[in-house]
């Protein structure tokens, strides 16, 4: 990696902030340029600092979590948002996930997982917590979302992107090409009007495309 | 079918003996009295008008008698196969008492009833009919009919008419089933108690759940990134793990004493009530140096529910106040109409600064929570500026204030009048018939509901 990740971090408790800010900063990859204590301060920080990846606590006064993942999403060159939460059984994390959250970090995940997590959103190379992601979306009934017509390999290739798997691996495991791998993602991801893997999967749930 | 009959006989000559031996005691009772007053040792007999009368007094009166639903409400349960929802309640108001007696006193005297048909009607059947077949008097005082005609229809009259009071005790009993659950079943009173008190106990676990979120759940999160981080950077930056660790301190203990505030709650299985009246709550805030101007205007006879969420209206009111607020007098209004309480805090604030504190303003939502339970409602905001916040009323523009409305819960009707089966007079009833202070209802309003 050339380029350390810029990570801001939006969070009303200045102590999660700063244990976040310790344990981010540690790493030589990663570089937290900016913190926001509420949902409006962190979209107006990412337009001002551009950080790749925002950690975004769900749950803020004023703009929370949620409107504020899709306000920055919809800036020009948007970041990656890391929804970053309390409780896992929290309604408000599918709720940023459908907004377009690339992936959720529980504040209780130890300081390695943290930082894993934020590399892995920031390359968006696989799907963070496969488990977690489908548990949530079990805990809700599904929506009857229009179905997308995904073709059966489509459909495969998603379910291995659903439990975690990179292109690399998928293409691995069906033995095909990797570029074969990535032509079936992007094509899922176009036909779903998802933003990147996890919003993916999270809709191929919903909408019954691929096995809960 | 013949269970069925065993079982309603088995009910009816239940009431027919207490209901004879009441009869009795009433009979000889009366008749000693008169005896002794009026007519002398041979007098005169007992009127059976007055008898009657006093009887069915008698058995209302049962109605007082402790256990007596009880045994009523086992008796239903066992020898009746109602469909209704039969009670015995913890606490016996009037209209439990006089339902109990209504019923006591129709078991009477449907088993004297059932006695009656069995134990005169059915040999007088039989005697008669004997002596219409047999063409001659075996005894009775009623003259035997001549011709075959009339011999043989006396004869089908009887033998039918004595089968059918034979079996009056199932007509009786199947009645009986049908009437028990108006009288011995929850009243509309007992069936709102109910509701009224889950109701607030999923608002109070709501409460709950969101103390231990909002409280321990914050804290613990914090805790656990601090020590993270803390042991992330241990050894290459000793004093920001040391940080790390006064932080975990400071905030754990704290946890701890919520915790124990929080369990101290769950222990006494009750919410967090101030302790004694709206007055007390004013003074405790005096003596912690707030300045409360207070106007407090009370109904002499308020629910205990809603005056108990009055007084912790008031003092989450004078707590957010004094967090929050700016320096200066915090107004206290308490006043009420015919169909409302109104509840008012307002202080001032400084320009800029908000009121809810920053986990959203949990007491602020507790009391629009309580205020729904009530069908009421909550505004708070600076007077006239914020969306949702109060309109402007006297000189409180500019401050910050809090204004609830509960709809009045009106008093219980005097004695003798009926309720007029409005829920508001329902939900008085069933306040009522909770309070800790004792107030009984009055008299049987609720009949008309049914």
């Amino acid at each position: 990696m050339t380029e350390a990740v810029r990570v801001l971090l939006a969070d009303d408790e200045p102590l999660v902030r700063g244990g976040m800010r310790l344990i981010l900063d540690a790493e030589p990859d990663l570089e937290v340029v900016g913190e926001a204590g509420d949902g409006a301060e962190a979209v107006s920080l990412t337009r001002d600092l551009r950080p790749g990846v925002v950690c975004m606590d769900v749950r803020m006064p004023g703009v929370d979590g949620i409107r504020a993942t899709e306000l920055v999403l919809r800036l020009p060159e948007p970041p990656r948002v890391l929804v970053v939460t309390t409780f896992e059984h929290d309604d408000y994390v599918l709720d940023a996930l459908q907004a377009g959250a690339s992936g959720f970090l529980l504040k209780r995940a130890g300081a390695d997982e943290m930082v894993q997590a934020v590399r892995t959103v920031a390359v968006g190379q696989s799907l963070l917590f496969p488990d977690a992601v489908r548990r949530l979306v079990r805990a809700r009934p599904r929506a009857s979302g229009a179905a997308a017509s995904l073709t059966a390999r489509e459909r495969e290739v998603l379910t291995l992107v659903a439990d975690g798997m990179t292109n690399a691996e998928i293409a691995r495991s069906l033995v095909v090409g990797v570029e074969t791998v990535r032509t079936h993602v992007s094509s899922a991801l176009s036909k779903l009007g998802a933003r990147d893997r996890t919003q993916a999967v999270v809709r191929a749930y919903q909408a019954g495309l691929i096995e809960l | 079918m013949i269970r069925i009959f065993v079982r309603r006989f088995a009910w009816t000559m239940v009431g027919a003996a207490i209901g004879l031996a009441a009869v009795l005691v009433v009979y000889f009772g009366l008749r000693a009295v008169l005896d002794a007053t009026i007519a002398g040792p041979d007098g005169a007999a007992v009127p059976d008008l007055l008898v009657a009368g006093v009887s069915v007094a008698a058995a209302l009166a049962l109605g007082l008698v402790p256990g007596a639903r009880e045994l009523e409400v086992t008796a239903a349960r066992s020898l009746l196969r109602a469909d209704a929802e039969l009670v015995v309640p913890d606490r016996e108001t009037w209209a439990h008492r006089a339902r109990s007696g209504g019923w006591i006193a129709f078991h009477l005297l449907a088993g004297l009833v059932v006695g009656f048909c069995l134990f005169a009607l059915v040999p007088a059947a039989v005697v008669v009919g004997t002596e219409a077949a047999l063409g001659r008097s075996v005894g009775s005082t009623v003259p035997v009919v001549e011709g075959a005609g009339p011999r043989t229809a006396v004869v089908a009259g009887c033998v039918i008419g004595g089968g059918v009071v034979l079996t009056a005790a199932w007509p009786v009993g199947a009645l009986a089933e049908r009437l028990v659950g108006r009288f011995l079943g929850p009243t509309a009173a007992d069936r709102l108690e109910v509701a009224l008190a889950r109701q607030q106990r999923e608002a109070e676990h709501t409460l709950l759940a969101r103390e231990l979120h909002d409280g321990i759940g914050h804290a613990l999160t914090i805790v656990s990134v601090q020590a993270a981080a803390g042991r992330r950077v241990a050894n290459a930056r000793p004093e920001r793990a040391a940080a790390a660790l006064a932080a975990i301190e400071e905030v754990s203990r704290g946890a701890l004493v919520e915790l124990d505030a929080l369990l101290g709650m769950l222990r006494d299985d009750r919410p967090p009530t101030p302790a004694g009246g709206l007055a007390d709550v004013v003074e405790q805030h005096r003596r912690s140096g707030l300045d409360v101007v207070d106007a407090v205007d009370l109904p002499s006879r308020l629910p205990p529910l809603l005056h108990r969420t009055v007084v912790r209206i008031v003092a989450e009111g004078l707590t957010n106040a004094h967090r929050h607020g700016a320096p200066g007098p915090v107004r206290v209004t308490v006043a009420h109409t015919d169909e409302e309480v109104i509840v008012q805090v307002s202080n001032a604030v400084t320009a800029g600064a908000g009121m809810s504190d920053s986990r959203g303003g949990r007491g602020l939502a507790g009391i629009r929570e309580r205020a729904s339970l009530f069908g009421g409602s909550a505004e708070f905001g600076v007077a006239g500026q914020e969306a949702g916040a109060p309109a402007v009323t006297g000189d409180d523009a500019g401050r910050w204030v809090l204004d609830v409305r509960l709809p009045r819960i009106t008093a219980p009707p005097p004695a003798g009048a009926r309720a007029t089966g409005s829920r508001d007079g329902r939900s008085a009833a069933a306040d009522e018939a909770r309070g800790p202070d004792g107030w009984s209802r009055p008299s049987d309003g609720e009949g008309a509901d049914d």
